[in-house]
């Protein structure tokens, strides 16, 4: 074929694009490969579902089946899913069923051992089997993937282990968990949602000593609990605040009537999302007076600052939509009375 | 020496285009990685935490009745802890908001409204009595483009979600969309995938199976491999999840560009490199939603043409991201392959094949040239495509019917020999019409 060409380059480009389609051609039997082994493993899975699943939802609503069929090798991630899924919504006398099911066929030893050796897939189902399973030997191995730079099974290693034991959870790996900036906080928020007890006083302690970097994080994880933060805590934290987001993640959880006197000054803040903030919180445990002082911030130039503040107003006991009527018609701003008119009709639809 | 000179210009071109197609699709392979486990994780049931950020969708709707109450059902039935769906009825004739008031027990609502970015007259906002997060604007005709800025106007929350018409939604969509906002706090926007059905009608079967193995050649994976390098310009239609300060910043969309969505992106890009902050522009491959392909050959070509030209006028308002200082190298580069391979690629292309051939009819070249030339661009083109096809065989196997890949993968074959011919001469139409 070379001699064909006047060119060597011209034989070398020809050569490129018979390599190309030699390599596509490569591709195409690897797809078809592939599918056949995904329809396989549909087609086994299938089989393995036939027999586990009518075994492991009937130990749900009865006892325990005395004879356990043997479980395959290569059925065994088949089993992790299926227990995995059927484990979330169970009750709880059907998750113990289902717990004596799992370690009478040797699923805490093999997941232990996908574990330390399996692939990803495997190390995930793994961990969040035994999690479920509150398996105390897995701690070691578990508390090494939550070092993992991979975010999803180091995130899911956390959560087995609270699962686990929260309270020495807690005080272990509270330092990493507001270390981990990867983990985000709406998912560590619910992981942590059921072990609020154990997580509180390491995540209040944290306020007191860390760099201002993590220190944001923690009070955002406080926030989500709706943990109390003792006022003295919340005091230091408002006069030693490093930056303005350390100060508004102070206000979002501030919640004592003893912190008025401190908090006042801040809604005439420079920047508007301490003053949305500090009418947020005045809203919440403002005094009478404090009416007053909220009033000249409907006229804000921000409109959240607005709206956050005419919400505020709404939302004091001692405020009645009568008087806040009226408050609107003496209004000499529009925004402010546009404003006012909004939160008034949002009440009324709510 | 002339012509031997453009023969080997032309031959250097199609082995650069689909070398770098290529290259974009291993980028592509290399981030799925965690693809396996997200899809394990995507059956779990999602546990809300009441942290995940709020979400204004925005729908905008001018004279389309027929669809606006289904569509808008669809995003009211959507599973995510918080969100709000604004309507935007820009000064629809046909009794959409009639439809929309009746349907929607829609009750005239005191907003204050805030202007951020300018736009055609509000005349009204309306609160649905039956869905307290649904509000809908009733506005001047102003365009797609205008609409939107309007509902970016009204939205409550930090980040805002548009959708093209066409797209049909999966219920979890956003909790796919937004996991970029998730991972870092530095993401600005994030394009979310949308598969092609595929036609079961067997007269038109192959059609689809060739408008699929194109989108998933030239817009789902080349869009993943640039995303890996935040510099994903082009973003495909589909869905957008953007951070609205973000937005407003960069003066919302224009009313003067042909695909306001796409023109978006790019400025965005302009803006956050001028501003020297870390941000990022993700892709999520997890499929969004689903859309139809085109039913004929008339619809096609219409369709090539306008996305051309929507590309075009895009690339052409932005081209300033490519003298940028503060434009990385990833930018720079992705900007000069989209301009030449895209932007100006079908016309290349076009021009290629029909200087060969001639070129090679009245003798003015070889035959070995021209079957060199043959053999890579229609080599290459089908190794692009079969490569394509494999990285959706990996990522999501959503082609699941009896024989499904077999035609898919003849497809991508066949889109070699004409198909994709075809279409560069109609996408250069787009550059001169």
């Amino acid at each position: 074929m070379t001699i064909f060409f006047s060119n060597p380059y011209l034989a070398v480009v020809f050569w490129i694009g018979v390599g190309a389609t030699i390599l596509a051609a490569l591709l195409a039997v690897t797809i078809v490969y592939l599918r056949i082994a995904v329809t396989r493993s549909s087609r086994e899975e299938s089989d393995f579902l036939s027999i586990w699943r009518p075994l492991l939802l009937s130990s749900l609503h009865s006892s325990v089946p005395a004879v356990l069929p043997t479980l395959d090798v290569g059925h065994r991630l088949y089993f992790l899913k299926l227990w995995n899924d059927l484990m979330r919504a169970a009750p709880n006398q059907a998750a113990v069923n289902l717990t004596v099911i799992a370690y009478a066929i040797g699923c805490d030893q093999f997941s232990r051992r996908f574990l330390r050796l399996g692939d990803r897939v495997e190390c995930l189902l793994a961990t969040l089997v035994l999690g479920q399973l509150r398996d105390q030997a897995a701690w070691d191995l578990l508390v090494t993937q939550t070092l993992s730079s991979d975010s999803i099974t180091s995130i899911h290693a956390f959560q087995a282990l609270v699962q686990i034991d929260a309270e020495a959870a807690a005080q272990q790996l509270t330092p990493l968990l507001l270390a981990r900036n990867d983990w985000s906080i709406a998912q560590t928020a619910a992981i942590l949602q059921s072990a609020q007890s154990a997580f509180m006083y390491p995540l209040i302690d944290a306020t007191l000593e860390i760099k201002s970097a993590h220190l944001i994080r923690t009070l955002r994880l406080i926030e989500s609990l709706r943990l109390s933060l003792p006022q003295s805590a919340v005091l230091r934290l408002l006069d030693n605040a490093q930056s303005t987001e350390a100060l508004i993640g102070t206000l979002r959880i501030a919640n004592d009537v003893s912190l008025l006197a401190n908090v006042r000054p801040y809604l005439q803040h420079k920047d508007w999302r301490v003053r949305v903030q500090t009418a947020k919180l005045l809203g919440r445990i403002g005094e009478h007076s404090d009416v007053n002082r909220l009033i000249p911030l409907l006229a804000d130039v921000e409109w959240w600052v607005r709206y956050r503040t005419a919400q505020a107003l709404a939302g004091m006991s001692f405020f009645s939509n009568t008087e806040l009527e009226l408050l609107r018609n003496n209004l000499s701003d529009r925004f402010a009375r546009d404003m006012l008119s909004h939160v008034l009709a949002e009440r009324a639809a709510s | 020496m002339i012509i031997d000179g453009i023969v080997w210009c032309i031959i250097g071109y199609f082995i650069a285009s689909h070398g770098g197609h290529l290259l974009l699709n291993m980028l592509a392979f290399r981030s799925m990685r965690g693809a396996e486990q997200a899809k394990i994780l995507a059956d779990l049931p999602h546990v809300h935490s009441g942290l995940e950020p709020p979400i204004s969708m925005l729908l905008v709707t001018h004279d389309g009745v027929t669809g606006v109450v289904e569509s808008a059902r669809t995003l009211l039935n959507l599973d995510y802890p918080q969100f709000e769906v604004i309507i935007v009825n820009d000064g629809s004739q046909d009794g959409t908001m009639e439809t929309l008031a009746d349907t929607f027990d829609l009750l005239p609502f005191p907003e204050a409204y805030w202007i951020q970015l300018t736009t055609q007259s509000v005349n009204r906002i309306y609160r649905s009595i039956r869905h307290p997060n649904l509000r809908v604007l009733d506005k001047t005709t102003g365009g797609r483009a205008d609409a939107l800025n309007a509902g970016i106007n009204a939205s409550r929350y930090p980040l805002i979600c548009t959708i093209d018409a066409r797209v049909r939604l999966e219920r979890d969509c956003l909790h796919r969309i937004v996991m970029p906002f998730l991972r870092t706090a530095h993401t600005v926007a994030a394009i979310g995938a949308v598969r092609l059905k595929e036609d079961d009608r067997y007269t038109k079967s192959l059609l689809s199976r060739l408008q699929i193995v194109q989108y998933l050649r030239s817009s789902l994976f080349a869009s993943l491999g640039w995303s890996t390098l935040n510099a994903l310009l082009i973003a495909p239609h589909g869905v957008r999840l953007l951070r609205k300060n973000v937005v407003i910043e960069a003066g919302g969309y224009r009313t003067d560009a042909r695909s306001e969505e796409m023109e978006l992106i790019l400025r965005m890009h302009r803006v956050m490199r001028g501003k020297q902050q870390t941000y990022w522009i993700g892709f999520v491959d997890d499929a969004i939603g689903w859309q139809e392909p085109s039913s004929d050959l008339v619809s096609l070509k219409a369709q090539s043409i306008l996305q051309q030209r929507m590309l075009a006028d895009s690339m052409r308002k932005n081209v300033a991201l490519l003298s940028d200082r503060n434009g990385n190298l990833a930018g720079r580069l992705a900007f000069l392959f989209s301009t030449v391979f895209e932007w100006f690629g079908p016309l290349i292309e076009a021009a290629s094949y029909t200087l060969v051939a001639i070129a090679f009819l009245t003798g003015i070249i070889a035959p070995d040239a021209c079957i060199a030339f043959f053999a890579v661009a229609i080599g290459m083109g089908i190794l692009l495509s079969i490569s394509s096809l494999l990285l959706e065989e990996i990522s999501s196997h959503a082609y699941r019917q009896p024989g499904a890949i077999g035609a898919l993968i003849l497809a991508a074959v066949v889109e070699n020999l004409g198909y994709r011919q075809v279409n560069a001469y109609w996408r250069s139409f787009g550059l001169f019409k």
